[in-house]
């Protein structure tokens, strides 16, 4: 019995003990002002560790929390009366709209908002523009060339040839997923039609999850590229050559006519941040045109800064060459999305 | 005259803080915030509105995913009753060789559960699982994926739940006098006859409650179907789907009624059952069980293989997981073992990279916080129905039993709903974003269950031990420290080992409540068992995979293992 | 017709009975009788069954049974806790036996309601659940139970030790009375000296896994055969060396001063009317009174040797404590060993 008692003894002393250390580190925050919390769905594959080091270097504490995009802006808006976030970067523009809407975002103009791409920012100055990812359909090009891959994905299901080897998503929380899906359903748009969305369209997407194989939670979607399981499948473009050198395969990337759904991945300062100026400092810093060279090198992104994309490396200024932006409506998809999504899950997945 | 009316003042003063305090917690963390769910989601335009019931209703994925959900309960109380029955003979009744070391297999899933246990499992069976790779050199042509739907979430399942089915079921066993068992035998029945007539019907309403639970469990099923189970898709994991879509949370409230609705009749039959089914042992001597021999000797082998087939069922993935928690992440993705694949390196950096110990320390505080507050407040709880038995700790029984009705995602929800902003019910103060809310939330889906088992030890006391004590002179207080908290200790010891172990890995509360700073273990584990997760994330889930079943144990040693000694 | 040939039984190294012979007629009411641990239910738990001795052999009707299972004996056993299974009705359990032997329904029916009506257990007692008849009845319905069955033979294993005094005593009769009744051969457990006494036909006193006597209750008394009986069955003087060497003097009796001799309370007398019929008779001082009621225990004192004796309160014996008297027995009646 002794034993125990002192067993809980310990474990409520060392409770003790980490909330204190917790609360000094906050309380040494709270007296300075560049320790920030930053909120991403872009931290992976090392990219969170790169900015914690290059932040500090110039004085930035910074702490990362990472979530996929949907759970990062349900936590942002879950948490709108007590902020626990200064910044949030890296989820696309659909969830900052979102974010926008719920009032949870500070608008601020940083020094490089001038030089990103025309168009990729809000145009009320809630968010800007980082870099840009086009959400693509790649296939193990060991196993198909690029006459014999699909050519767009309505070809997967409309080719049989195709069945069952392109992965479908059953988890359809993540950004690139309702990117996909959005793609495909934008082009039925149809004022009469269910959700924006004409008949056909429903269709078509019903084709999409019942021809294809549905992901599993085991196994990553590349290793089943690799062994030729499900050759075809989705994934953004700055994720494809870190899993070339894991995986050991060379993704082929399907270019279709309509072109390829772009996304840009976007940065604001959280409503109600304690640390406003150190918050709009570290945006300052980091989405300066240097700094989103750097990252675009470093990770293979594709920055809207217009001069940090000149230094982006040689193979992802080639791919985002090779193909052609979808021209997508996106206020009309963030207004829908989630009940599309929820329609799917109801009757289509 | 004086005196009395000061002690009656002063009891009444204290009776009625009590209650204040009490009628605030309830209604503060188990009613408002999930009425508050229900309105915001019902009444979402001002209007009632049936919209999300229609949309249920006609949706065909949905309605389907119900009818599993279902399937799988019923699947799960036959399959949890046979094999759960077959371990509990063999443990208590029958003779079986080597059945010392054999328990500890059994009980096996006890230091392990919910998502833990599941991607266990899914890696030995799974498509490059160790034993799919073993079928496919002998059957090159099996379907890589075939653990995978109803029987692989059926089978996961049923493992998973039967190591507490045992428990409870074994104690009721050894229940049985044994002069019954001796007097049946000299009118001439045989085992068989013995066991179906005997045994079995005083074991019956144990079973009957086990198989209640289990039905529940087996309707809110999550890691099992999430994981394992493909194309089968049952409630719980489309509750979480929807409950991550802000315009779809109607749904998964709609749904998640509908769970709490057939838990609530359930629990109400069984209530209703346990109140009017029960019988009263006779035997005023008892004789202890001795173990049978299973004269058959046919019967004897068979018995023996099965007994060894579930062993090696029960702990291939305890050693499994043990042994690959010592390699690289190439020899865990591909399940293929080489001399080389063995490193220390996942142990190093746990134990050394404070990102990757930190959510287990986490989790090891709020686990061991809930379970002392858990059991320390329904220890009080218990105590008070025990002794005030009126209308009013009648109601706080039901309330407690709130949490046991609704899915913790639901339970979750509402605290976020209601306290994302400043509500008079909490003094104004936000809760979201604190560290204390994942805390709550852990305590509240703890509540059911704790009191439950408290209050059978409460009233399983000898009434006149108390009397005694008090005319000996001794205060309430002291009564309750000194008489019966000993007395109930080793259970509430017990319960607090169990609400320990099962908060460590818990997923659903944790997503939606945990401090972004804080993230437990069981978001972790589940974030690297994602598809897109790096290999080396999913080498450490071993390892912390390992560290649960080690505390586990660890905890479950210190309370029954001293039990057992006590007990002899 | 039940003969314990030689019997030793052994568990692992502990011998609990060591050399039994023991023959039980037909008919009769038999008494294993002894304290706890003295082997008395290992015995009767060979003869049901249960245990399997090591060695020896135990016939019924001459026939060796020892290889014969529990089942096919023919034994009825009514359990020390009755062993009633809770569970079940009172019909159900004494239609248990029937249904395994897989009798027809109304020949279970009427044979249970037979029985039922024989140990005075009434239709609406016969639907009620167990744990809701009183000791009596419970016994009754274990004795049914066993009864149904047509036993050769009926064990019981201390059925009434868990029983308050007085529905013991009650209960003691009615079993009596049942067995009388069927006239069944029934070998009784118990550690109850008491119940031995007023009950059996015959008692075979066990210690140590031993028996020590077997007789009639009176043999037993009377004439126990050895201290331990004489110690365990009933109150008992012990006679002092300087007493006896006191009556051997004064009264001219042959007896040996160093013997261990006893007197049982009882076989004194006070009214003595013809001193010649003693052959001891010496003069006491009464020291204590113990009122029982009907009787009350006197005892005297004769030098340093105390004597107690039960005499009854009939205004025969109205004596106070410090008056003198004059007391004798019989020299038959001093058990030495």
């Amino acid at each position: 019995m002794k034993k125990s008692w002192l067993l809980i003894v310990v474990l409520v002393f060392s409770l003790v003990l980490t909330a204190c250390g917790g609360k000094q580190e906050s309380s040494q925050g709270a007296g300075k002002d560049k320790s920030l919390v930053v909120y991403t769905n872009s931290a992976s594959d090392g990219r969170g560790d790169w900015l914690k080091e290059k932040a500090a270097e110039q004085g930035f504490d910074i702490k990362i929390v990472e979530a996929g995009g949907g759970d990062i802006r349900n936590k942002l808006i879950a948490e709108k009366a007590n902020p626990i976030a200064d910044v949030v970067y890296g989820l696309n523009e659909m969830n900052y709209i979102a974010l926008k809407n719920e009032d949870v975002l500070e608008p601020f103009t940083p020094v490089w908002a001038n030089e990103v791409e025309e168009g990729t920012s809000d145009s009320e100055g809630y968010y800007h523009s980082l870099v840009k990812q086009a959400i693509l359909l790649i296939y193990n090009s060991d196993l198909y060339t690029q006459e014999t891959t699909a050519s767009d994905w309505p070809e997967l299901w409309e080719n049989k040839a195709f069945h069952g080897l392109y992965e479908v998503p059953t988890n359809l929380g993540g950004d690139t997923t309702r990117t996909v899906i959005a793609s495909i359903l934008v082009r039925y748009q149809d004022p009469n039609g269910k959700l924006g969305i004409s008949d056909k369209g429903w269709k078509e997407i019903k084709k999409f999850f019942d021809n294809g194989t549905p992901a599993t939670e085991a196994t990553p979607f590349y290793a089943n590229l690799a062994n030729g399981t499900t050759p075809f499948g989705q994934m953004f473009s700055s994720g494809i050559q870190q899993r070339e050198q894991e995986y050991g395969v060379k993704a082929g990337i399907v270019s279709p006519e309509i072109g390829v759904p772009y996304v840009t991945e976007q940065i604001a300062v959280v409503k109600g941040t304690k640390k406003k100026e150190g918050a709009e400092e570290f945006i300052n810093w980091f989405g300066s045109a240097k700094v989103q060279a750097e990252w675009a090198k470093a990770f293979n992104s594709m920055p809207t800064n217009l001069e940090a994309a000149k230094s982006a490396n040689p193979e992802v200024k080639t791919l985002h060459e090779s193909v052609k932006k979808q021209d997508m409506d996106w206020e009309f998809i963030t207004e829908n999305i989630d009940a599309w999504i929820e329609k799917i899950t109801l009757e289509i997945q | 005259m004086q005196i009395q009316n000061k002690y009656k003042l002063k009891n009444k003063l204290y009776i009625f803080a009590i209650g204040i305090v009490l009628s605030w917690a309830c209604i503060a963390f188990l009613i408002y915030p999930n009425i508050n769910l229900l309105i915001t989601t019902f009444f979402q335009d001002g209007g009632f509105t049936l919209e999300p019931f229609e949309k249920l209703m006609s949706s065909e994925r949905a309605m389907r995913s119900l009818w599993n959900s279902f399937i799988l309960a019923v699947a799960l109380v036959i399959t949890v009753n046979l094999v759960g029955l077959f371990l509990v003979f063999i443990m208590g009744y029958f003779e079986i060789k080597g059945m010392k070391f054999l328990r500890f297999g059994y009980y096996s899933t006890l230091i392990y559960g919910g998502i833990v246990l599941v991607a266990g499992y899914q890696f030995i069976y799974g498509d490059v699982g160790i034993i799919t790779n073993l079928l496919l050199s002998i059957f090159p042509n099996m379907n890589p994926n075939w653990f995978e739907g109803f029987w692989a979430v059926l089978f996961v399942m049923t493992f998973s739940s039967t190591s507490n089915y045992v428990i409870f079921l074994l104690n009721a066993l050894l229940k049985v006098d044994y002069q019954t068992i001796e007097a049946a035998r000299n009118m001439g029945a045989t085992n068989f006859q013995i066991i179906r007539k005997v045994i079995l019907p005083v074991l019956k309403p144990t079973i009957f409650a086990l198989t209640i639970l289990q039905f529940i469990g087996g309707l809110g099923a999550f890691a099992a179907p999430q994981i394992v189970g493909g194309e089968f898709k049952t409630i719980t994991p489309m509750i979480l789907t929807f409950s991550g879509i802000v315009s779809s949370r109607d749904l998964a409230a709609l749904l998640a009624i509908f769970l709490g609705l057939a838990s609530m009749i359930l629990l109400a039959i069984m209530t209703k059952v346990e109140s009017k089914g029960n019988y009263m042992s006779v035997s005023k001597v008892k004789t202890n069980l001795v173990k049978q021999q299973i004269n058959n000797r046919f019967a004897n082998i068979i018995v023996h293989m099965m007994a060894y087939v579930l062993f090696v069922l029960y702990t291939l993935p305890v050693v499994l997981i043990f042994l690959f928690s010592f390699t690289d992440s190439k020899a865990i993705t591909t399940g293929k073992l080489t001399w080389d694949s063995f490193t220390l390196e996942n142990y190093m950096t746990v134990f050394t990279d404070a990102s990757a110990y930190q959510p287990f320390l986490v989790s090891i505080i709020y686990s061991a916080l809930t379970a002392v507050i858990v059991v320390g407040l329904i220890l009080y709880i218990a105590r008070l129905i025990q002794k005030y038995n009126n209308k009013w700790t009648a109601m706080l029984e039901y309330i407690l039993h709130i949490p046991w009705m609704l899915p913790s995602v639901l339970l979750a929800m509402g605290l976020i709903i209601t306290y994302s902003v400043p509500n008079t019910m909490m003094f104004h103060k936000v809760l979201t974003g604190t560290l204390g809310i994942l805390l709550i939330g852990y305590i509240i889906v703890q509540l059911p269950f704790v009191l439950r088992m408290l209050k059978a030890s409460f009233y399983s006391i000898d009434t006149s031990l108390e009397e005694a004590a008090k005319n000996l002179g001794a205060s309430n207080l002291r009564t309750f420290f000194k008489v019966l908290l000993p007395i109930i200790l080793p259970s509430a010891l017990a319960l607090v080992a169990l609400t320990f172990n099962s908060t460590l890995d818990e997923y659903n509360l944790s997503m939606f409540l945990s401090h972004p700073f804080y993230q437990p273990l069981g978001i972790t584990i589940q974030n690297s068992t994602s598809p897109e997760s790096l290999q080396d994330t999913r080498a450490l889930t071993f390892v912390y995979t390992v560290l649960l079943m080690v505390i586990s144990s660890i905890v479950l040693y210190l309370v029954y293992g001293r039990g057992t000694k006590a007990g002899k | 017709m039940i003969e314990f040939k030689n019997i030793q039984i052994k568990f692992d190294d502990f011998t609990a009975i060591h050399n039994l012979n023991l023959e039980i007629k037909e008919g009769e009411f038999f008494t294993l009788l002894g304290p706890s641990g003295c082997g008395k239910t290992t015995t009767l738990r060979s003869l049901v069954g249960f245990i399997k001795p090591t060695n020896g052999d135990i016939l019924v009707n001459g026939e060796r049974i020892n290889d014969i299972p529990v089942e096919r004996r023919e034994i009825g056993m009514v359990f020390q806790s009755y062993a009633l299974f809770p569970t079940m009705n009172v019909y159900e359990n004494i239609a248990f036996g029937l249904q395994v032997k897989k009798y027809k329904k109304d020949e279970v029916d009427k044979q249970v309601r037979e029985i039922a009506s024989k140990v005075d257990l009434n239709e609406e007692q016969l639907f009620k659940k167990v744990s809701d008849l009183s000791g009596g009845q419970q016994q009754r319905v274990a004795i049914a139970r066993a009864l149904v069955l047509k036993p050769k033979i009926l064990v019981l294993d201390e059925p009434l030790s868990n029983l308050d005094a007085k529905l013991r005593k009650q209960l003691r009769v009615e079993l009596k009375k049942l067995q009388s009744q069927f006239g069944i051969t029934s070998i009784y457990v118990t550690h109850d000296q008491e119940e031995a006494l007023t009950m059996s036909d015959r008692i075979a006193v066990f210690n140590k896994g031993n028996i020590e006597q077997v007789g009639t209750p009176k043999e037993i008394f009377d004439q126990s055969k050895t201290e331990f009986v004489c110690n365990f069955i009933g109150d008992n003087n012990f006679l002092q060396p300087s007493f006896l060497q006191r009556i051997k003097n004064e009264c001219n009796v042959a007896i040996d001063p160093t013997t261990t001799a006893y007197i049982r309370p009882g076989k004194v007398t006070t009214k003595v009317l013809d001193a010649t019929q003693y052959d001891v008779v010496v003069e006491g001082e009464i020291v204590e009174k113990e009122y029982h009621g009907i009787s009350s225990k006197v005892t005297y004192e004769i030098g340093n040797q105390r004597i107690a004796n039960m005499e009854m309160e009939d205004h025969s014996n109205d004596y106070e404590v410090g008056s003198r008297k004059k007391i004798a027995f019989q020299i038959a009646d001093i058990l030495t060993y």
